[in-house]
């Protein structure tokens, strides 16, 4: 397996305050890595040096073995990073199915691809089929012409996994995916999770909260501490690592 | 050139007055106020009424021009009620229409009640004429306004930095949430910060009413040239507004002598070079 | 809204405009003429505000450049030439606007943007006020209304109403490309970059790039309003680009509604009937306009165009009437930090 994203000594601060201090770690194709930590620990901002949402002040990112520091969202988006965020976001004011349709548009341009002639009005037939492919997927087929800002919390999470999919990312990074969800609805998130994994062969990279999430779906974990890594390694070896239980996971007991 | 750097001067002190309020409601409400040149001209028609067009004293016009703004800033806490304060948590274009809605009625109201005729005020008996500082001769009346700036300044300062009131002020502009988790009456507070920038518009207002021409277009000169002013400044700071103003008042002064055919250019020059260069002002704080 | 009802209204109030010469005087058609001029302009605009979400302040620096480049020609005697010089002037604005949104839109956004064009069209218009080849703070009057000739035929727009028409047609042509523009695959785009831009560039979507070409449609259709306008007032003046004019789209799309294409033409005449309702009341004209205004922010931030499709969804239930939100709240876009 090779690397399909590599951190090597990422620097991040906000203006004096430095939030990441020379983290590094890589990830394989295919796994599932998960990034851990109490909260303010730096992994949503590692996140962003990661999709380029926020440039990091040292180091360097290399995704698909290319150095992407310096490139820009947009064109990290089109070699294959697709992320979600931790309060879903997808276009409130666009239908359900016109915002899949923005997105395979999207990718379709990028290919190259040329569906319609520049003027048409209305999406291609091949657009519209492939996203109502993804809406049935996520089952919200019925709801095609529904406007986004009426979908229930659980199904604008849906919904932002579809628009995410029809990108086809290679590398899936996912906020915190069960944020503010009970516990059965959590479950179902780690089904889709799963499914979405063997079907794609994608590999991803989730932030989380709920420990039993994770030890459902990682394969290694970086564990994160006030911006510095801590360990990184398998769920055993996180677990076993002393400084890992003295830091983190011994306030869990439970998980023992 | 001394004569050219006092003239720029006086103008730079001039526009202070009126950034001063503009810049203290952006700090507390993120609102970029339109209206503020409206109420500004509504000042100075206000002492115009109260002292005509022969001011008796400079005492008369500064007793004037003070009541003026107790008048202004009671306004001021109507448009806070009625308007901004339903507004604030909208998109800010939407603040920004919202404000120029009351800087129409603002203006309708003007012509309604003195007409459309150009008004002129001579400065009161204690700030005509001039004196001759070594070679050049300066008008008192600039010497009233650069002093007026100045002092505005200074007390404007004095009072947010080291009154108690001030300190209150300075907090919630950094941080509305802190403000009221240190269990801070935010809507009073705004409302005294509202109060005060108005009543600081029809201050300004009535101090430089001599030598004005009163129509009711004076509020578009005196605002967009107090917007460049706040922008350079960093939006927010009283400061930054200072500095800004002393700054934009030599361009333009240096733009009269060098350029002279057209006036008035270099002020937005300087701006749209500030706002690509240096978004955040001389002394803005950072963006998050 | 059922698509039917608005082709209906939309061929309808067509054919009105087309027949007003029949009956109106003249000066009501003059201002008509501005009002269909103004409404085009207004239409470009939201092409940026309610497309992209970018809110410019200096539109009528644009609107001056179109119609001082129509002048200036018109009166040098090109008038064979028009329909090439309307090209032209939309070129030129829209390379202006290109060059300008090239620099602000990596810089800035909101209220900076708003801030700096607005500071530009200044600069623009205190140029023009000192230029005297351009008739410095008089303007240019005397503008023709040209004739000329396409293949064989000859085209005459200087008697009786032929401007008038001619101008009716420009504008709806003009309308329909920007129709066009905004629900092909490129205004959908647009959309979803206004709506959450970030999202939008997570999907591959060079999020600068769009709103660059939204910045430049949006100047070359200012700039074609403006080279209307000259031969129609057949006069031009600094003061097209001053701020009070540069405000008039923005006030035309939110009286209107900003989320409808629709709603800048509406928000034009509407605000050009209170306007001719109250041209003999000194000062109320502009009371009544702010009063309007504010009620509109406050209470129907959705505009006449929202109000109005809320209205027939109420009386057709199979239509669904949640479209529009009612409150400032759910209808104002609140930029996501």
């Amino acid at each position: 397996m090779s690397d399909i994203i590599r951190l090597e000594n990422i620097e991040k601060s906000y203006g004096t305050h430095q939030v990441l201090f020379g983290i590094d770690a890589e990830v394989s194709e295919g796994e599932t890595f998960a990034v851990i930590g109490p909260n303010g620990a730096g992994k949503t901002t590692l996140f962003k040096v990661m999709t380029g949402e926020a440039p990091c002040n040292g180091g360097r990112v290399i995704f698909r073995g290319e150095d992407v520091t310096a490139i820009p969202a947009h064109r990290r988006a089109r070699a294959g990073m697709g992320r979600t965020f931790q309060v879903a976001r997808v276009f409130l004011e666009l239908t359900v199915l016109e915002n899949v349709v923005v997105a395979v548009e999207a990718r379709h341009k990028n290919e190259g691809r040329r569906d319609v002639p520049w003027y048409a009005f209305k999406p291609a037939q091949s657009v519209v089929a492939e996203a109502m492919e993804l809406l049935a997927h996520f089952e919200l087929e019925a709801k095609r012409d529904a406007e986004a800002s009426e979908l229930s919390h659980g199904d604008r999470k849906r919904l932002e996994l579809a628009i995410t999919l029809a990108g086809k990312p290679k590398v899936l990074m996912l906020d915190e995916p069960t944020a503010g969800m009970s516990p059965s609805d959590r479950a179902g998130v780690v089904e889709v999770i799963k499914r979405i994994r063997e079907e794609n062969r994608i590999t991803i990279i989730m932030t989380e909260h709920d420990m039993s999430v994770i030890f459902g779906l990682a394969d290694r974990i970086l564990v994160m501490n006030q911006g510095a890594r801590l360990a990184l390694g398998s769920i055993e070896e996180v677990r076993n690592s002393p400084v890992v239980r003295e830091v983190y996971l011994g306030k869990e007991s439970q998980h023992d | 050139m001394l004569f050219a750097i006092i003239n720029s001067l006086t103008t730079g002190m001039a526009v202070f007055l009126v950034a001063a309020g503009l810049t203290l409601i952006y700090g507390v409400m993120r609102i970029l106020n339109f209206a503020h040149g409206a109420f500004f001209m509504v000042g100075a028609y206000l002492v115009s009424s109260m002292v005509g067009q022969a001011p008796p004293s400079t005492l008369a016009l500064a007793a004037a021009a003070i009541l003026a703004a107790f008048i202004v800033g009671l306004f001021g806490l109507v448009v806070q009620r009625v308007v901004l304060k339903r507004v604030q948590d909208a998109d800010e274009h939407y603040m920004l229409i919202a404000t120029f809605a009351v800087m129409l009625i603002c203006v309708g109201v003007v012509k309604l009640i003195w007409g459309l005729e150009f008004l002129s005020v001579s400065p009161p008996p204690g700030l005509e004429g001039g004196n001759m500082l070594g070679p050049v001769f300066v008008p008192t009346f600039s010497i009233f306004v650069i002093v007026c700036g100045v002092l505005a300044f200074l007390l404007l300062e004095l009072l947010l930095q080291r009154s108690w009131a001030g300190k209150m002020l300075t907090a919630m502009s950094r941080d509305r949430l802190m403000a009221q988790l240190m269990g801070l009456n935010v809507p009073v507070w705004m409302m005294v910060a509202v109060g005060c920038s108005f009543a600081l518009a029809g201050l300004a207002g009535g101090l430089l009413l001599p030598n004005q021409t009163l129509s009711p277009v004076l509020g578009d000169q005196f605002l967009l040239m107090s917007f460049a002013t706040i922008i350079v400044g960093g939006l927010g700071s009283i400061r930054g507004a200072f500095l800004a103003a002393i700054l934009l008042g030599l361009i333009d002064g240096f733009n009269a002598i060098a350029f002279p055919n057209i006036p008035g250019v270099g002020i937005y020059i300087g701006l749209v070079f500030f706002l690509l260069v240096r978004p955040n002002g001389i002394l803005g704080e950072e963006q998050i | 809204m059922n698509p039917a009802i608005k082709a209906t209204l939309l061929v309808l109030s067509a054919l009105v405009l087309l027949a007003l010469p029949l009956w109106v005087n003249p000066g009501l058609l003059h201002l008509v003429g501005v009002t269909i001029v103004m409404g085009v302009f207004a239409v470009a605009w939201n092409l940026l505000f309610g497309y992209a979400g970018l809110a410019s302040f200096g539109s009528g620096g644009l609107f001056s450049i179109g119609a001082y480049f129509m002048a200036v020609m018109l009166r040098a005697g090109w008038q064979d030439g028009f329909l090439l010089l309307i090209l032209v002037s939309m070129a030129a604005g829209g390379l202006v606007a290109f060059l300008v949104g090239a620099i602000a839109l990596r810089r800035s956004s909101g209220i900076y943007l708003a801030i700096l064009t607005l500071a530009l069209s200044e600069v623009l218009r205190l140029f023009l006020m000192r230029w005297h080849w351009i008739g410095a703070e008089d303007g240019l009057p005397n503008i023709v209304r040209p004739s000329f000739s396409i293949g064989i035929a000859r085209v005459d727009l200087s008697n009786g109403h032929s401007y008038y028409w001619f101008l009716c047609l420009a504008c709806a042509a003009m309308v329909a490309i920007m129709w066009w523009i905004l629900h092909s695959p490129l205004g959908r785009t647009l959309r979803a970059i206004r709506l959450d831009p970030e999202r939008t560039a997570f999907m591959g979507v060079n999020v600068y790039g769009y709103k660059l070409a939204a910045f430049t449609l949006s100047g070359i259709f200012a700039a074609g309003a403006g080279a209307l306008y000259a031969p129609w007032a057949q006069i031009v003046t600094p003061d097209l680009g001053n701020m009070t004019r540069s405000v008039q789209p923005i006030l035309y799309t939110l009286l209107g509604g900003a989320s409808s294409f629709w709603g800048p033409l509406i928000g034009a005449f509407s605000f050009s009937a209170i306007e001719y309702a109250t041209r003999t009341l000194v000062g109320i004209q502009e009371i009544i306009t702010g009063a309007i205004l504010l009620v509109i922010i406050l209470v129907f931030p959705t505009g006449i165009a929202g109000a109005f499709s809320r209205f027939v969804g109420a009386l057709m239930p199979s239509e669904p009437s949640s479209r529009h939100g009612s409150s400032v709240a759910s209808a104002v876009r609140t930029e996501t930090p």
